[in-house]
């Protein structure tokens, strides 16, 4: 009932509601990036500047002032806007320092699975042949593997460290970038302007580098966006199972992995990592989104 | 087709080979089982005669071929934690996981695919914006802590929902909206995109104008256009949901296979491992298979030589 | 038509007559009781002779009998075997009950119990258990009730380990094989096996025949609940009545509970830090092991990360032990004493001083929280430490093969209440988790082993006790206080030594 009229006008609407559009759905249409954006430039603040935004000591220990509250609950302090946890540090401060974490976990792994993607992915795509088969195959070997085996194995062979959970995370992120380079590899090569410049004896290395690599750039960023929010995600899935960056290192996915112990007796150990990690990557997301609109014609 | 069939069926048994080779190896890179296994006071002597039972201080690939021909026996060695055979322990497994993935994916599909659609039909609407602004927040919440809060909340506060463990349906209400969430935001977005490329193509326009009814249009040439991306995406997010089931078995204390897995994992239990990542191998494989399947009978334009 | 209806009628006060009567049938239903226990992870197997693992041997306890149980202050008293002697220097004689039967009616006898010795001490079974009855030579059989081991040397202690053997049905377990036993287990203790769904649930119901008389609690479900906050909430939600390694966090909460209740015990099981002395590097000096110990803050590590619940320990015995010295002092907090003996030591301020703290992670009790705040407390003296975790698994291999360095934490608890077992697997050059090496303690350990006389043994200890302090060979914290939650009808008292007898718990009203 509901779906028939929605349905019965639904299509013609659509074009009145383009014209006139109040500011909320301005805001979620090309606003969405500007919010995702200031989001991304937020964090990354936080990241150049934790050393000196940050109220205090980040790894400061003090046991005696440990659970304390966020300044506005009753028992709060001042000192500790967003409160203690249960060693008495600073949770604002390893939020700040955590962001750098997110950072540098986030686009290392994605330089890391990109580098190795987009490698594999024109080699497949562009050459083709064996080459193609092999890939494919140990690409679906990486897909149907589960990633903690592979986190575990990665740990065990070069010790925990935030390396470690770095180098997991691009291992286990390299396959998407192959799927869609390799497609758009292998249409650009029957392309017109591709076979052009091979006909006009191009080497193989000038045509990957003037034209193949600039046309498939659009969708490896949007890629590379959205990977960032996937890193973010499983760098505190790791923390869960123990696997994650090493103490001593604030970061938001051990603060959410440890707190989550304390959600219903100190619940700000654990929500503000929480949002913390949900925000950037909803910021990430929302910026990603706007770059696939502005960078890939078909869906403006 | 059968002949495409064929060659994909090979295709994959080569993948499934690729995979048991890759988890041999690899678990013996982390570590012997022996430490873990044997009480923490035991002599070095006692360590000796458990690896030499279980044939540990033979070459690898002896100890791998070994391992392969009974495998291909159907035999894949008794567990060293539970000391019964590895495959019986991993398959009386499979029935809850696959309760609980098969519940995750229809929560994911059954809200997912007409939210995303209606978000479509009606751009920039209210329901539009709470789609999109749901799909967003589905996809920025780590499992775990999903998990948590919703045991808190429904399970402690409200008392609606059993916090723990398999029974009846409410049992599964919590576990499923936790495992299907993010997938349930993932393809909700990629309905709805699809969806809108679709409306706005040239042949929906011709199609309007031509005074075609546009329930009919949706229903039957737009839906038709864009199952292939969608059930593409179903397909892919088979992979993820099996490394989230881990996650929300855990929490959840739901006995499936997942939870074995990492169990297993951490007690270097080797037979069950190679078992329960050869059959998420092959599984992943098959529905993968299924969906390229899949793909032919909804759009007869795609032909597979 | 009139028909269908009268039916559907008749149905309808069928099914009002049905619910109505359960409705009063319930309070002589309710007479049948039942308890649900959940720990962090499922028993592994229902072979009681192959595992030493405590959430599986916790249900195997209350399944199977042994010849001897420890009361709740760590004192042996009679079981299945009546009394227990030494009759000569090598022989320790155990007379058992005659009316002992397994479920089936087997009556257990002595020959069922050298069964399960031998099972163990079988080396192609690859019992874990083997360690426990290493000092039992073998096991002679005099008559049906009557049941000597006899040991190689003459020992100090009982000979066995005879409170953790658990005794199997020989003629049942020979007629079915030993593969049979892993689901299909028969005992003759306070409940039946019923049913296992691994992971899921296992289902025991109270023995009627059982030699000590009918357990109060009717029917046990073991349920499995490995995360730590949910585990609590299954209890406030009554999902489940017992819970295991409640996190201290939770006390406030769950003591002033309206359906929940707090129950603690003190352990047999200290946590600490251990040197690696057999490793190049400042901890070889033990200027250095001291000054640690002086800059760590016990009682404030232990009220803030454990909520109060753990005991301060000087040495590495627990305080109700065989050997334990309470004359020996803590070491007290004192910062500048730290600095001194450091600035001795040649690390004035800590500099140059750059180590590495190692910590499992999920194995011991707020193991990683304790790690970070020992650091905390260390980095005081100006030295710089870092904090390296693992998970267990790779954790356990290094500190098997003595490859953890320079200081890493483990946790040890033995049920037996004496020194032996704790100072000879961590303090003697030849243990395979000893990083200490002193040939005037390995000769005091061996010494006592052997000292028959109580007195004398205890003099040994007491020095051996004394030199562990000063050399400091460890990081000396606490000795845990073990964290229970029960439902309000539940009356039941933790135990020290982590065991869970449902035979010791009833019903309230």
């Amino acid at each position: 009932m509901a779906s028939a009229s929605i349905a019965a006008k639904g299509v013609i609407d659509l074009d009145e509601h383009v014209r006139r559009r109040p500011f909320v759905f301005v805001l979620f249409s090309g606003g969405a990036t500007i919010v995702g954006g200031l989001i991304v430039l937020a964090v990354t603040l936080c990241a150049l500047l934790a050393p000196w935004i940050a109220p205090h000591d980040p790894n400061a220990q003090n046991l005696a002032i440990n659970f304390k509250p966020p300044s506005w609950v009753v028992g709060g302090d001042q000192a500790y806007p967003l409160g203690t946890d249960n060693l008495g540090r600073d949770i604002l401060s390893r939020i700040i320092w955590g962001s750098r974490v997110a950072g540098l976990v986030g686009l290392s792994a994605v330089a890391i699975g990109g580098i190795i993607g987009v490698s594999l992915g024109i080699i497949a795509g562009y050459f083709g042949g064996l080459a193609d088969d092999i890939i494919a195959r140990v690409a679906d070997v990486q897909l149907a593997f589960p990633a903690v085996l592979l986190a575990i194995a990665v740990v065990g062979v070069i010790g925990p460290s935030l390396l470690t959970v770095i180098a997991t995370i691009g291992i286990t992120g390299w396959v998407q970038y192959v799927r869609v380079v390799r497609a758009e590899a292998l249409s650009l090569r029957e392309r017109e302007f591709v076979v052009a410049a091979v006909a006009t004896g191009a080497s193989q290395a000038r045509i990957l580098a003037r034209h193949i690599l600039p046309s498939i750039a659009s969708s490896i960023t949007v890629l590379a966006t959205f990977e960032v929010a996937r890193a973010i995600i499983l760098e505190s899935a790791l923390s869960f199972l123990a696997l994650g960056v090493p103490p001593g290192v604030p970061s938001w996915g051990t603060m959410l992995a440890d707190g989550r112990q304390y959600l219903d007796t100190a619940w700000w150990l654990g929500l503000f990592p929480g949002l913390a990690i949900s925000f950037t990557v909803l910021g990430v997301n929302l910026f990603g989104d706007g770059l696939r609109d502005a960078l890939d014609p078909r869906s403006r | 087709m059968t002949a495409y069939l064929i060659r994909r069926a090979i295709g994959a048994l080569w993948v499934v080979v690729g995979v048991a080779v890759t988890v041999f190896v690899i678990l013996h890179l982390t570590g012997d089982p022996a430490a873990v296994m044997m009480p923490l006071e035991s002599t070095p002597q006692e360590i000796a005669q458990f690896r030499h039972n279980r044939g540990f201080d033979r070459p690898l690939w002896l100890q791998f071929g070994t391992f392969a021909w009974s495998a291909l026996h159907g035999d894949f060695g008794d567990s060293l934690r539970h000391g019964e055979p590895a495959l019986g322990l991993a398959l009386e497994r499979v029935p809850a996981s696959v309760e609980l993935a098969l519940a995750a994916i229809s929560l994911a599909v059954l809200v997912a695919i007409p939210a995303g659609i209606l978000a479509a039909v009606r751009r920039n609407s209210l329901l539009d914006i709470l789609a999109r602004v749901f799909s967003l927040i589905g996809q920025s919440m780590p499992v775990y802590w999903l998990g948590i809060m919703l045991i808190l909340l429904f399970g402690v506060q409200l008392g609606w929902f059993p916090v723990s463990g398999i029974g009846g349906l409410k049992h599964l209400v919590l576990p499923a909206i936790t495992l299907g969430l993010f997938s349930m935001a993932k393809v909700m977005r990629l309905t709805r995109a699809s969806m809108l490329d679709i409306l706005q193509s040239d042949f929906l326009r011709t199609a309007r104008a031509k005074g075609v009814l546009p329930l009919r249009l949706i229903l039957h040439h737009a839906l038709r256009n864009a199952w292939l991306p969608i059930v593409t995406v179903i397909g892919v997010e088979i992979g993820s949901l099996i490394s989230q089931a881990i996650i929300t078995e855990t929490i959840f204390g739901w006995p499936g296979i997942a939870r074995l897995a990492v169990q297993a994992i951490y007690d270097r239990d080797y037979p069950i491992v190679e078992v329960v990542v050869i059959l998420a191998a092959v599984s992943f494989v098959a529905i993968n298979l299924l969906v390229d399947v899949l793909y032919a009978a909804l759009d007869p334009r795609i032909r597979y030589e | 038509m009139f028909n269908r209806r009268l039916t559907m009628l008749v149905l309808a006060a069928f099914i009002i007559a049905a619910t109505g009567g359960s409705v009063t049938l319930v309070p002589a239903a309710a007479a049948d009781t039942t308890v649900t226990i959940s720990q962090g992870v499922d028993p592994v197997t229902m072979d009681p002779l192959k595992r030493t693992i405590t959430p599986t041997t916790n249900v195997h306890y209350n399944l199977f009998d042994t010849l001897l149980r420890h009361d709740r202050d760590g004192k042996l008293i009679p079981w299945v075997a009546t009394s227990w002697k030494r009759i000569a220097p090598t022989v320790w004689e155990f007379k058992l009950r005659h009316d002992v039967k397994f479920w089936n009616g087997d009556p257990l006898t002595s020959a069922d119990v050298k069964f399960a010795i031998e099972k163990i001490k079988d080396p192609a079974e690859g019992s874990e258990q083997g360690p426990r009855i290493a000092t039992v030579d073998h096991v002679d059989t005099p008559d049906a009730y009557t049941v000597h081991y006899v040991t190689a040397k003459p020992t100090a202690m009982i000979a066995g380990y005879p409170w953790e053997v658990f005794i199997v049905d020989s003629k049942y377990w020979k007629e079915h094989g030993d593969a049979y036993q892993a689901e299909h287990p028969m005992g003759s203790g306070a409940y039946i096996f019923k049913s296992w769904r691994k992971d899921e649930s296992l289902v025991m119901d109270a023995n009627p025949g059982w030699w000590h008389g009918r357990a109060p609690i009717d029917h046990a479900i073991w349920k499995p609940i490995p995360e730590a906050a949910a585990r609590v909430a299954a209890l406030r939600t009554g999902e489940t009545d017992i819970i295991t390694n409640v996190p201290a966090q939770y006390q406030i909460q769950l003591s002033g509970g309206r359906s929940t209740q707090l129950e603690s015990a003190r352990s047999v099981r200290v946590l600490f830090f251990a040197f690696n002395t057999l490793k190049p590097g400042p901890q070889q000096n033990r200027l250095v092991r001291q000054a640690f110990n002086y800059a760590i803050d016990v009682p404030a590590l232990v009220k803030a990360v454990l909520g109060g619940r753990g005991y301060e320990t000087a040495t590495p015995l627990p305080s109700n032990f065989f050997g334990y010295d309470a004359k020996i002092p803590f070491y007290k907090h004192d910062l500048a004493k730290a600095k001194a003996l450091l600035a001795q030591a040649g690390y004035p301020d800590g500099k140059g001083l750059d180590m590495v703290l190692n910590a499992p992670s999920g194995r011991y009790n707020k193991d990683k929280e304790i790690a970070e705040a020992v650091a905390g407390q260390l980095s005081q003296t100006g030295a710089k430490i870092t904090v390296k975790i693992q998970e267990w698994t790779q954790y356990v291999n290094q500190v098997s093969n003595r490859s953890v360095t320079p200081i890493y934490e483990l946790g040890w608890g033995n049920d037996s209440y004496d020194a032996d077992n704790t100072l000879t697997s961590l303090f003697t050059a030849s243990a395979r988790l000893s990083t200490y090496s002193n040939p005037d303690l390995d000769k005091m350990v061996t010494d006592a082993r052997y000292e028959i006389d109580p007195q004398r043994r205890q003099a040994i200890y007491s020095k051996a006790l004394a030199l562990i302090h000063e050399e400091a060979p460890w990081l000396f914290l606490f000795e845990y206080e073990d964290l229970y939650a029960s439902t309000k009808r539940l009356v039941w008292q933790a135990r020290g030594d982590e065991l869970i007898y449902i035979d010791e718990m009833k019903l309230n009203g």
